[in-house]
C-alpha cells in the first residue's frame, strides 16, 4: 500500500505524486483520507504521466479537496460483494449498500474488471428465452444469452414491462436478476426501489444506481458494478441471470466526459475515439456459457433520434433483439404498448422458433400492417367502403391487437386485473387460431386484458351471456309497456 | 388521397362494368331496328343528318388537379380534334379545367357542367343529356362529340373522341332477323323513346368512364408522389443526420485545434 501525495485538481481531474517505484497500476483505486474531508474520496487511475506522477478521475466530489493531501494506492481496482446476499439490495459504484439496511452479507468480493470468458466456454445464442409475455415471445422473441434494445419515451411503461420480466424470471424460470441504473434521473430509480418493493420483486433484484448526479468515472464504471454481480450467479451458481440497463447511451455519455476531462482529442461527432472499444468491453461480457447466461435488456437513449449517430449505432451491432414501445398504444390502452411492427429479433428464424411460430408471426404482422394501411380509408369514409375481405380482416386485426395486450402480475394493483403468464407454446397456437379466422364469431372486448385464448374464449362466451341478458330485460320492459 | 381513389375506383368501375355491355347491346338493338325499318320510318330530329356547320365538343375534364396528365391528355386530344375539323366549333365543357381553358381561349361555350365527374348520377347524365338533345333538334349543331378518357382497366385508360350525333354506321344487312317481330304500338314509337333513352345511356356511359379514369389516374399520379415524399424524406433526414453530426464535429474540431494550439509546449 504505496503512499503519495495530491499533486494538483483539475475538477473531477486528480493527479498524484508517489515515490520512484511504487507507481500503481491503471484502473487502481486510489484512496485521499483526510480529517478535512466528510468523506473518503476514491479515485480511478487513468494515465501514467511520468515516472512519479499519475492522472486519475474521480469516483466522488472534490470539493474540499486540496494539494498536499495523503493519498494510499489500494493496489487493487473497484471490488464488489458478489453472491446471493446481494438480492434485495441497493448498491452504488463501489458494492456500498445504500438502501440503509445494513451491511450485506457477502463472502467474497470480486474487482470489476477481468477478461470476457474464453472462446470455448461461450454457448451460442440459439434458443428462445421465454418471458411469458405474448407479444414478445411471438413478435420479438428474446434470444437466451442475448442482448435486448428497449426504445421507448417517458411513461410508456418502460419500468412495468421490466418489473413483470423480472418477477416471470423469478417465479417461472427460479433465475435472478441485476438492474443498473446508469446516469437517468435519480428520482427514478428511487420510485423503481418503491415500486419494485410494492410487488415483492425486489427479492430477487440486485440494484446497482450510478445516476445523473454522480461524476463521470462513476457513471461509466456503474454497469461493470452490475455485471459483476451477474457474472457470480451465471458462473458460480449457474443461473439464468437477466441484466437490465437503463440506459446504455449514458454510459458512452460518461466515457465521453472522461474522455475529454483527460484531454483527449475527441472523434467525430465529439465522441470519445475509443468509443467502440468502450462499448465492446461492456458488451462482450454479457454472454451466455455452458453454466450459465445473462440474457441483458438494455434501455437506450437516441440523440436528436437520430439512429445514425455513432453511439447507438454501435450500440446497436450488438444487439439481438428490440422492443419499441409506442405512445399510440398506450394511448388505446394496450399494455404492453411493445409495438408489433416495429419490435424485431433475429431470434423470429424458422431454423430457430419453428416454422409454424414463424408462419404465425409474419402473418400477424402481415394482418396489422394491411389494417394499418387501411386506417386512412377507414378514418374518411368508413367501414362500409370496404370490401368485404377487406372489412373481415380489419376485425381480425382489431382482434390481434387486443389481443397482443396482456395483464401484468406487477401491475395488479392498478389494473385490478390478475396477471397471466402465457408460455410460448399457448401464444403461437392462440395468435394462430385468431389470424386463421377460427375466432371470428367472438366479440373483439374478449380478447382484451386476457391470458390465451382460452381465457378469452370464456370472457366471449360471458360477454354473449350478459348480452343476452341485457336483450332478456328489454323484451320484460315492453311487455309492460 | 391515393386510398380515397382507390375506393372510388371500386364503385365507379363496378358502375361502368354493369353499364358498358348495356349500352352496347343497346346501340345494336336500336341500329339494327333502324336499319331495318329505314330511318324515314320515324320523323324524330335526333335521326335527321343534316349538313354539318356547328359541332359540339364536349370535352370531360375534372375539377381539380393532382390526377396526373388526365386534363392535359383530354384537352390536348380535344384541341387536336378541334383543329382538324373543318366546321365550327362550339363546346359543352364538363369540369373546371375545361371551362377555365377555353373561356381564356376565347371559345363560344354554350353550356357548363362543373362537378359533374363527382358525382356521377343517372339524374345528371339526363340533365346533360338533354342540353344536348336541345341543342341538336333545334339545329344550332348538327353533330356531338365527346372527348374523354376511356376506362379500359385500373392501368390503362385512353383518351378517345367519340361521335355521339348524328347517329351513323346504319347498315343494311344484318344477323338478327326482324322479319318476325311485331312493333306494338308502332315501330315508330318505339325506335323513338329507344333513340333517346340511347342517348341518356350513352351520356352516363362517357361521364362514368370519364370518372373512372380520373380516379385511375390520380391513384396513380398520388401513389408515384406518396413514393416519391418517402424517398425525398428519407433522402432528407439522413442529410439532416450527416448534417447535424458533421455540425457537431466541426465545432469541436475547432475547439480543440484552438485549445491545442495555445498549449504550452
Amino acid at each position: 500500500m504505496a503512499k503519495g501525495k495530491l499533486l494538483k485538481v483539475e475538477g473531477p481531474v486528480i493527479d498524484f505524486r508517489f515515490p520512484k517505484g511504487e507507481l500503481p497500476d491503471l484502473y487502481n483505486t486510489i484512496i485521499v483520507r483526510d480529517p478535512e474531508l466528510p468523506d473518503e474520496l476514491q479515485c480511478e487511475v487513468h494515465q501514467v504521466l511520468n515516472a512519479t506522477d499519475v492522472r486519475c478521475i474521480a469516483l466522488g466530489p472534490t470539493e474540499m479537496v486540496r494539494r498536499g493531501m495523503e493519498c494510499v494506492d489500494t493496489n487493487a481496482t473497484i471490488s464488489v460483494p458478489v453472491g446471493p446476499g446481494t438480492l434485495g439490495r441497493v448498491f452504488n459504484v463501489f458494492g456500498k449498500p445504500i438502501d440503509r439496511k445494513g451491511d450485506v452479507e457477502a463472502k467474497e468480493t470480486r474487482p470489476i474488471f477481468h477478461a470476457p470468458p474464453q472462446f470455448s466456454k461461450v454457448e451460442p445464442v440459439d434458443q428462445v428465452f421465454e418471458t411469458g409475455i405474448k407479444v414478445i415471445d411471438l413478435l420479438a422473441p428474446f434470444p437466451k444469452g442475448g442482448k435486448i434494445g428497449l426504445f421507448g419515451g417517458a411513461g410508456v411503461g418502460k419500468t412495468v414491462l421490466l418489473q413483470e420480466l423480472i418477477r416471470n424470471v423469478a417465479y417461472v424460470h427460479k433465475g435472478v436478476s441485476v438492474f443498473a441504473g446508469v446516469g437517468e434521473r435519480t428520482r427514478e430509480g428511487n420510485e423503481l426501489i418503491l415500486e419494485m418493493e410494492a410487488s415483492g420483486v425486489i427479492k430477487s433484484t440486485a440494484l446497482v444506481f450510478g445516476q445523473m448526479n454522480e461524476p463521470p468515472g462513476v457513471r461509466m464504471r456503474v454497469p461493470f458494478t452490475a455485471l459483476t454481480m451477474c457474472e457470480y450467479f451465471r458462473d458460480d451458481e449457474g443461473k439464468d441471470v437477466l441484466l437490465f440497463i437503463d440506459n446504455v447511451f449514458r454510459y458512452v455519455q460518461a466515457g465521453s466526459e472522461v474522455s475529454a476531462l483527460l484531454g483527449r482529442i475527441p472523434s467525430a461527432v465529439g465522441y470519445q475515439s475509443t468509443l467502440s472499444t468502450e462499448v465492446g468491453s461492456l458488451e462482450e461480457r454479457i454472454l451466455s456459457t455452458k453454466k450459465g447466461s445473462i440474457t441483458s435488456v438494455q434501455a437506450i437513449f437516441v440523440p436528436a433520434d437520430d439512429y445514425t449517430d455513432p453511439a447507438p449505432a454501435n450500440i446497436f451491432t450488438h444487439l439481438d433483439a428490440t422492443v419499441t414501445l409506442d405512445r399510440a398504444l398506450v394511448e388505446l390502452g394496450i399494455y404492453p404498448a411493445a409495438n408489433p411492427l416495429d419490435s424485431t429479433s433475429k431470434m423470429l428464424d424458422p431454423r430457430i422458433v419453428g416454422i409454424e411460430h414463424y408462419e404465425v408471426a409474419q402473418e400477424v404482422k402481415r394482418i396489422l400492417q394491411h389494417y394499418e394501411n387501411l386506417k386512412d380509408i377507414i378514418a374518411i369514409l368508413g367501414m362500409s367502403e370496404l370490401s368485404e375481405d377487406d372489412r373481415a380482416l380489419v376485425y381480425r386485426a382489431r382482434k390481434v391487437q387486443k389481443f397482443l395486450s396482456q395483464p401484468f402480475f406487477v401491475a395488479e394493483s392498478y389494473s385490478g386485473r390478475q396477471g397471466k403468464y402465457v408460455t410460448l407454446k399457448e401464444a403461437v397456437s392462440s395468435f394462430k387460431e385468431i389470424v386463421e379466422g377460427r375466432c371470428d364469431d367472438m366479440p373483439e372486448d374478449a380478447f382484451y386484458m386476457v391470458g390465451n385464448l382460452d381465457e378469452a374464449k370464456e370472457k366471449a362466451q360471458k360477454l354473449l351471456a350478459e348480452e343476452e341478458e341485457k336483450a332478456k330485460v328489454k323484451v320484460k320492459k315492453e311487455e309492460y309497456v | 388521397m391515393e386510398m380515397l381513389s382507390v375506393v372510388k375506383i371500386y364503385h365507379l368501375r363496378k358502375k361502368v362494368e354493369e353499364s358498358v355491355p348495356y349500352v352496347e347491346r343497346l346501340r345494336e338493338l336500336l341500329l339494327s331496328i333502324a336499319s331495318h325499318l329505314g330511318t324515314d320510318m320515324t320523323n324524330s330530329p335526333l335521326f335527321t343528318v343534316k349538313p354539318i356547320q356547328k359541332i359540339l365538343v364536349v370535352p370531360l375534364t375534372s375539377d381539380r388537379g393532382f390526377c396526373g396528365a388526365f386534363n392535359t391528355n383530354v384537352l390536348g386530344l380535344a384541341h387536336r380534334y378541334i383543329n382538324e375539323t373543318g366546321s365550327e366549333v362550339v363546346l359543352g365543357t364538363i369540369g373546371n379545367k375545361a371551362t377555365k381553358e377555353y373561356k381564356h381561349q376565347g371559345f363560344d361555350i354554350v353550356f357548363e357542367f362543373p362537378k359533374l365527374l363527382d358525382r356521377i348520377t343517372y339524374a345528371n347524365a339526363r340533365a346533360l343529356s338533354e342540353q344536348i338533345k336541345k341543342l341538336y333538334i333545334s339545329n344550332t349543331v348538327q353533330a356531338v362529340s365527346f372527348v374523354y378518357m376511356e376506362f379500359q382497366s385500373v392501368m390503362r385508360q385512353e383518351t378517345v373522341v367519340r361521335e355521339m350525333l348524328p347517329l351513323i354506321s346504319i347498315k343494311k344487312s344484318h344477323e338478327i332477323s326482324l322479319e318476325t317481330f311485331h312493333f306494338k304500338p308502332d315501330p315508330k314509337y318505339i325506335l323513338d323513346s329507344l333513340m333517346d333513352e340511347y342517348i341518356d345511356l350513352f351520356v352516363y356511359k362517357v361521364l362514368l368512364e370519364a370518372g373512372a379514369s380520373e380516379q385511375a389516374m390520380r391513384r396513380m399520379s398520388m401513389h408515384r408522389a406518396t413514393e416519391n415524399a418517402d424517398d425525398l424524406a428519407e433522402r432528407l433526414t439522413i442529410r439532416y443526420q450527416r448534417t447535424r453530426q458533421a455540425a457537431i464535429t466541426k465545432e469541436l474540431t475547432e475547439i480543440t485545434s484552438g485549445a491545442e494550439a495555445i498549449k504550452e509546449r
